[in-house]
């Protein structure tokens, strides 16, 4: 599991999109329909449709609610005051960073935008970071609870945890077979 | 055929709909190559694919046709192919072209060929046209057969029905004698002159506008081609301030800043402003002194190229009320007030109404689409010893890297303003003051000759921004010398070197008198230059470029084809 695989993921989660063109014949696919398109009637449809459309110059992007300064910075103040991880909009990362990258012209204020989200992430990040070391130092017991991890996080942190469960099983190993 | 309007429905969607694949025929210079960005990105957003080929003459063209005669292709040639017939260069029989060329004007043949070849062409220069009438140029040449064949047929005819028959033909081939004649008169006057049309960047701009895909980036290209056209001298300043005014505004509106929702806040999108600008090549990337000393404008002025120059230059700055220091820096490194004021001033001496876009992106420095375009230019001409591809590539990633903020791209896009562009003005001036100092250009009945006897690189030589820019600077220069030497044209001849040793490049420039009157920059010498080829004994010239006013000509034979052009110049005079 990667960002990328993540990115995947979370594209099929559902974004509202202004189409600039009208089709009446859906798009029937395994997942459900997707359309019919009336351009300028505001509809959902998953993030990487509306990818797709957008760089065929073929809808207008309205970023998520939470994709807006105010909000982010609440967020960010949420996440700087609670001791745990605060709860985040599901693919939070993700869709920013899809957003970011191929809608850009859609995002009001998309200089601050990024900034914030990258705030949130490394504010994350380091109390991800802080209670995986101190998980890994104590000896007693052997579980943890930590709530509100998204997607991406699990699977950067999971490199590192595997990493470090294989080292105890060697450092393990070595003093079980050393003779005393 | 021409197409004159609904491109959208005449011209893409048969692109769009054809099972044919999509072959893009570019012509290497900064129009075509910013023409075939935004169709690219048109077909890129309809999922269409397509192959592109770059081609630096008819006989690459030729070879292409050639290579693929059992194909089925569409044909697009961006900027080449329609001053030439293609049904003469063998066009594969199963393909249809569409030709977007600013080349003017069209290849009879090209316009009365209806299904294979379509040229696109602006309602509004149709006039300017002044295409022949399909009966007075192409005729039917069946009747002739089935007269004989009717002879063979009924040869028990009377002897006065013979008679009358014979008559008949004498008559027929009377009239065909007399229609004959009047085509060629109709074809020569329509042949005569050649000139550039509007670029086809805009009108490729339009459509995608009608297709309502233009972004920042669709316009930034089409800024930056409009203005090569002018940097070229190619086009007039007239036109090209027409093609802003009426065909530029709506696009400008939308992208300036203020319309754009992060008002007054810095943010990485592409904007771009139309504004004044100084006609002064690269001032922003150089210092002042240097610029203004190869500029047309000042260097006429001062006549730097005389002992007296420097002195004058001097006291020209002077009065202007500039000092030493601040032309001798580098222009972004003044203060921002001095810069203005110091543009302001040389706004007014220089009396000009230039305007152009600037592109600023960010925390990056605002550009120039005049530079960039001579930096585009530049690369796609330069490094002959480069592939046609890789230049064309490497003019690509110049301009995408106007509108990126990466470093990387910012450094080699300055690279190229200070190695390329600035050596290539300095080489221009210098074979200019070269020539006027030691009196090169010799006056040789009905025009001017120059034929250049420094060395110059062989990549410059071959470089049309070069040669237009030289050859236009040397005629206002040797003009300014002396009164009364505005009515003859100037030839020059610059000698190759390295691969092509014992050839040379000739070009010729309109009299100045005729440049200031007409808007067009219509120009004759192509003509002339044709004339001369077709004349015996035959003299060993190449004239593969689509600007048919530049040839290749072999050393040997430069005297007689001096001569021969003193004749046809004579000839057309009288």
């Amino acid at each position: 599991m990667n960002a990328e695989r993540c990115e995947f993921i979370a594209g099929n989660s559902l974004i509202e999109v202004i189409p600039s063109i009208s089709d009446d014949r859906p798009i029937h696919l395994i997942s459900g329909d997707i359309g019919p398109f009336e351009a300028g009637v505001p509809c959902r449809i998953p993030v990487w449709t509306a990818i797709l459309m957008k760089r065929k110059h073929n809808c207008k992007v309205v970023a998520p609610q939470w994709m807006d300064v105010d909000e982010l910075k609440k967020i960010l103040t949420s996440e700087t005051e609670s001791q745990g991880l605060a709860k985040l909009p599901d693919h939070f990362f993700e869709i920013s960073h899809m957003l970011v990258r191929d809608a850009r012209e859609d995002i009001f204020e998309v200089e601050a935008v990024k900034s914030l989200v990258q705030d949130i992430y490394d504010r994350r990040d380091a109390k991800l970071r802080s209670s995986a070391i101190e998980f890994l130092r104590q000896n007693q017991t052997c579980h943890a609870q930590l709530d509100n991890v998204q997607l991406i996080e699990a699977s950067s942190a999971r490199a590192t945890l595997e990493a470090c469960r294989q080292m105890g099983a060697v450092v393990r190993n070595k003093h079980e077979s050393t003779p005393l | 055929m021409i197409i004159e309007d609904n491109f959208r429905q005449e011209f893409y969607n048969k692109i769009k709909k054809g099972d044919k694949s999509v072959v893009l025929i570019v012509s290497v210079d900064t129009d075509a190559l910013c023409t075939t960005m935004i169709l690219t990105h048109l077909l890129r957003c309809d999922d269409i694919p397509f192959s592109i080929l770059a081609v630096e003459g008819w006989s690459s063209v030729e070879k292409i046709f050639a290579d693929s005669q059992e194909q089925k292709c569409h044909y697009i040639l961006i900027n080449c192919g329609a001053t030439r017939s293609l049904t003469r260069l063998q066009i594969p029989p199963a393909s249809i072209a569409f030709v977007i060329d600013s080349h003017r004007p069209f290849h009879i043949e090209n316009v009365y060929e209806n299904g294979q070849i379509h040229l696109l062409a602006n309602p509004s220069e149709m006039s300017e046209l002044q295409i022949p009438d399909l009966e007075s140029v192409i005729r039917e040449d069946s009747d002739d057969e089935e007269d004989s064949d009717e002879d063979e047929d009924q040869e028990y005819i009377s002897y006065e029905q013979r008679m009358e028959k014979i008559r008949r033909k004498a008559i027929k081939r009377e009239e065909m004698q007399i229609w004959e004649r009047q085509r060629r008169t109709i074809l020569w006057r329509y042949y005569e002159s050649t000139w550039f049309s509007s670029p086809s960047c805009v009108t490729l701009l339009e459509m995608a506008a009608e297709m309502n895909r233009v972004s920042a980036e669709t316009m930034w290209f089409t800024a930056v081609g409009l203005n090569s056209a002018m940097a070229d001298k190619l086009i007039s300043i007239e036109m090209y301030t027409q093609i802003c005014v009426d065909r530029m505004r709506p696009f400008v509106h939308r992208f300036m800043p203020k319309n754009i929702v992060n008002q007054g806040k810095v943010d990485d999108l592409l904007h771009i402003t139309f504004g004044r600008e100084l006609p002064l090549a690269l001032y922003s990337h150089w210092d002042l002194f240097s610029a203004m000393m190869v500029s047309e404008y000042f260097s006429i002025k001062t006549k730097n190229w005389t002992q007296k120059g420097d002195v004058n230059i001097r006291h020209l700055l002077a009065q202007l009320g500039i000092t030493l220091h601040e032309t001798k820096q580098k222009f972004e490194a003044l203060p921002t007030e001095q810069r203005n004021l110091v543009v302001d001033v040389l706004e007014k001496e220089m009396d000009s109404s230039f305007a152009t876009f600037f592109g600023t992106l960010g925390y990056c420095g605002k550009l120039s689409a005049c530079d960039v375009a001579r930096a585009v230019t530049l690369r796609l001409e330069m490094p002959k010893s480069e592939t046609i591809m890789n230049r064309f590539r490497s003019g690509q990633s110049i301009l995408r890297s106007s509108i990126t903020g990466e470093r990387q791209d910012r450094l080699n896009l300055n690279n190229t303003f200070t190695s390329i562009c600035q050596r290539t003005l300095q080489v221009s001036w210098k074979t200019v003051a070269a020539a006027i100092n030691q009196s090169e250009i010799i006056p040789n009945g009905p025009y001017y000759l120059f034929s250049c006897s420094r060395s110059i690189d062989e990549d410059m030589v071959d470089s049309r921004h070069f040669l237009y820019n030289t050859a236009g600077f040397m005629i206002r220069a040797f003009a300014s010398m002396k009164k009364g030497r505005t009515t003859k044209p100037l030839i020059a001849m610059f000698p190759l070197t390295g691969e092509s040793a014992g050839w040379l490049v000739v070009t010729g420039v309109m009299p100045i008198a005729t440049i200031y009157e007409d808007s067009l920059l219509k120009t004759c010498i192509g003509r002339a230059f044709e004339r001369v080829k077709k004349m015996t004994p035959p003299l060993r010239i190449v004239d593969d470029y689509f600007n048919s006013d530049i040839i290749r000509l072999k050393s040997e034979d430069r005297t007689r084809f001096i001569d021969f052009l003193q004749t046809v110049f004579e000839g057309t005079s009288n």
